[in-house]
């Protein structure tokens, strides 16, 4: 009888010593593989950055005439702004008069080429940036009065820690989300971005990494300086694995993960 | 015999000490400053409260090693004019015809234990008179003395407290010879035990003469790994003490003067830990203690969990109520020497608490990934660790020339009841004396002991698996889980073993 409840309890305060492991390795695997969601799926952002394109005049006028704002999109070769140069225009007309003279319809025609350069079209596809011009103010030559962001070769640029960086190198491309557009975007890895800043002691060192459009027709739709969510799972069909069915179980019912982001809808 | 001669006879001679522990003289200050240097400055913090508790393990591991560090060179580096002046002449002891009484304390312990004890002690070929002072009221024990003709002393139930002191005290009074010596039932003295020692109260002034605990059970895991630590305490630590008068008894296998016991108002009345404190009054009254070292008894380490545990407990209650209550250093009638040699004897218990930090710390990266010092400069923290690492972990092989692994297993295994110390000193928990190896605790729930480390060993396997779930640093995480499953192996292999045995 002794025997058997030296046993017993023995038995009982085992497993109680066991049990007790088992928790505190299952908070800390559910604590983990959160915490691996939460970096492997948000917090990491990208930021859309356009190259800008400065608008130049190419002779000197008044502006007469601005069909662009700051904001307004633009398909390339479309008229930005018209400038006036009357004495110009009157030169040419003036010109015009001497039929015969060689000289002056040489002049003549110098003069019209000229006015041709008062019509200001936009260079490539993309979003007016800025205006620095206004209706009836006097442009001299060859200064900038306008800047478009281009469409054309848009990065975006992410700030990742050494092991978000493994994982996106082994991945193609990536998947991106634009929470105003409620939209995704395949983004392909480009180059490193040069180390500028000499690391914050105690911080973590990022590594800088700018990604492409996988699709350039993407670029419209985006805003310079805009923030993206990479997505590192969703580049591939998101694989559930074991431990996810263990790890969700536990988060419901120790309230310990955010479950609202992983059924977020994409 | 020469003067010279008879002090160089009796200290330990330079060639029992192992060149290794030469070579441990000479790097361990420089791999521990090298750690020190690395791991005491912030820069290299990760985790605060890691590296807290990091730091606290830390000063603690590297005082104990360099206490024993500084005991054993001083002791070493001494001049020969310096050293102690020891009388010790047989012929005295022809001459003098001292009598003399020895003490068999005995509480419950199994009688063919008792019995090898007591024979061997009527062996003993100096004349004396043997005693059994029984604690246990055992009708064997008083059959046994009957049948070798020893006398038997019971104390009556009421007169019975402070255990083996009080037991002690209460055998004192029927004895009348000028010195006694006391054995544990466990341990038998070997026939020569007096001649060899009583010579050493030639110098009036000497009040104690003691002898090293030797143990024979070496082929148990538990007690081989006791008996290579009690190695290094009696062939290092107890002759420097002896070089500086503060050698201390240890319970057994020594030689009391009765004048200079009866001076000091008996043996000092507590319930554990009675032969140190003895020791501190004798020096404080300005008596010398002697340690000799040859081994003149044959004893038993604990064998099993309980047993061992509650030895290892009784010590460090030892320890911890001396240093809590009565701190060696502070005593005033000390030497400056003996004072030191105190502390650095009481200090040794607090190891407990590193061993639990050092156990927990790789859990806490692995499991909760919380390191305590910076992952930036990873390769710096093992580049600086590893000797100071192997300095330490290596000590016994250093000493002793030779590395068990029961000795290691053990030594990690003993913070439980060190840590159940510290806690019943501070809560001033009654003690429950409870002979060594004694028969009648066999039904005892082992989980109760064992509990710390079952749980270790468990938690540790489930936490080489979280750490290996997406690990942040593969190289930390490897390193990491070897330590761990090191660290899990020496407690598997305690709690394996003492398993066996209980």
């Amino acid at each position: 009888m002794k025997r058997f409840m030296t046993y017993l309890l023995n038995g009982i305060f085992f497993t109680t010593v066991i049990m007790i492991a088992i928790s505190v390795a299952t908070i800390a695997l559910t604590r983990k593989v959160n915490q691996y969601r939460t970096q492997s799926s948000r917090g990491i952002k990208a930021t859309v950055i356009k190259k800008e394109v400065p608008i130049l005049s190419y002779s000197r006028g008044v502006v007469k005439k601005i069909n662009a704002r700051v904001g307004l999109e633009v398909k390339k070769n479309a008229v930005l702004a018209e400038l006036d140069n009357p004495s110009l225009r009157s030169k040419v007309d003036v010109l015009g008069a001497y039929e015969d003279n060689v000289s002056a319809q040489t002049e003549a025609k110098v003069a019209k080429e000229e006015l041709k350069n008062l019509i200001i079209t936009a260079p490539v596809d993309g979003v007016i940036a800025d205006v620095a011009a206004s209706e009836g103010s006097p442009v001299e030559t060859l200064t900038k009065f306008m800047t478009i962001y281009s469409n054309n070769n848009v990065r975006l640029l992410a700030q990742l820690t050494v092991d978000q960086y493994q994982i996106i190198q082994k991945l193609p491309e990536v998947k991106a989300y634009s929470p105003r557009l409620n939209q995704n975007f395949t983004l392909k890895p480009y180059i490193l971005s040069p180390d500028e800043k000499t690391p914050v002691q105690y911080e973590e060192k990022k590594i800088g990494l700018y990604f492409k459009l996988a699709n350039e027709s993407d670029a419209s739709s985006l805003l310079q300086n805009e923030d993206l969510d990479l997505q590192l799972e969703t580049a591939g069909e998101k694989i559930i694995k074991p431990v996810d069915y263990f790890v969700n179980f536990w988060n419901g019912l120790l309230l310990m993960g955010d479950t609202a982001r992983v059924t977020r809808p994409n | 015999m020469t003067y010279k001669n008879s002090i160089m006879q009796h200290r330990i001679k330079t060639k029992k000490i192992h060149n290794t522990a030469l070579l441990f003289i000479i790097i361990a200050p420089i791999t521990i400053l090298y750690y020190a240097s690395y791991v005491f400055d912030p820069v290299h913090m990760g985790n605060p409260y890691l590296y807290f508790l990091q730091i606290f393990a830390d000063a603690i591991a590297i005082t104990i090693v360099g206490t024993l560090w500084v005991t054993i060179l001083l002791d070493m580096i001494q001049p020969e004019y310096h050293k102690r002046e020891l009388k010790y002449d047989k012929k005295w002891l022809e001459k003098s015809k001292v009598k003399v009484d020895i003490l068999i304390p005995v509480a419950r312990e199994p009688i063919d234990i008792i019995e090898l004890t007591v024979r061997n002690a009527l062996a003993i070929d100096y004349p004396h008179t043997t005693y059994i002072l029984d604690d246990g009221d055992s009708d064997d024990v008083k059959r046994l003395a009957h049948e070798l003709k020893v006398i038997y002393v019971a104390r009556p139930p009421h007169a019975k407290s402070f255990a083996k002191s009080g037991n002690l005290n209460y055998g004192l009074k029927q004895c009348k010879g000028e010195y006694f010596a006391v054995f544990d039932a466990d341990h038998a003295p070997k026939k020569e035990f007096l001649t060899e020692l009583l010579p050493f109260f030639e110098n009036t002034n000497v009040a104690l003469v003691q002898s090293p605990q030797h143990y024979t059970n070496t082929d148990n895991f538990i007690a081989s790994g006791t008996a290579q630590a009690q190695e290094i305490f009696y062939k290092y630590v107890q002759p420097a003490k002896n070089s500086y008068n503060a050698a201390f008894c240890v319970g057994t296998n020594m030689v009391y003067r009765r004048s200079s016991i009866d001076d000091i108002g008996g043996i000092a009345m507590r319930d554990h830990s009675e032969d140190i404190w003895t020791t501190i009054l004798i020096h404080e009254k300005g008596y010398e203690s002697v340690f000799y070292n040859k081994v003149l008894a044959e004893g038993r380490a604990p064998e099993s969990i309980p047993s061992f545990f509650r030895q290892q407990n009784r010590w460090a209650r030892g320890g911890f109520t001396l240093f809590f209550t009565h701190n060696p250093l502070f005593i005033r009638s000390l030497s400056i020497d003996q004072r030191l040699q105190y502390f650095f004897s009481n200090i040794h218990y607090f190891s407990a608490f590193a061993v639990l930090i050092y156990l927990l710390l790789p859990l806490m990266y692995l499991l909760f990934n919380l390191h305590p010092m910076d992952v930036k400069h990873n390769n710096g923290w093992l580049a600086h660790y590893l000797p100071y690492f192997i300095t330490v972990y290596f000590l016994p092989w250093f000493l002793l020339g030779t590395l068990k692994l029961s000795t290691i297993s053990t030594s990690i295994a003993s913070f439980a009841p060190y840590l159940q110390a510290f806690i019943s000193v501070f809560l001033k928990n009654k003690y429950q004396w409870v002979a060594t190896e004694s028969k009648k605790v066999s039904f005892n729930v082992i989980m109760l002991q064992i509990w710390p480390h079952v749980f270790f060993i468990v938690l540790s396997l489930l936490a080489i698996a979280v750490g290996w779930y997406n690990p942040e640093d593969v190289m930390t995480t490897m390193v990491t889980s070897f330590w761990v499953l090191m660290n899990s192996y020496f407690l598997f292999s305690f709690v394996k073993n003492g398993l066996i045995q209980t």
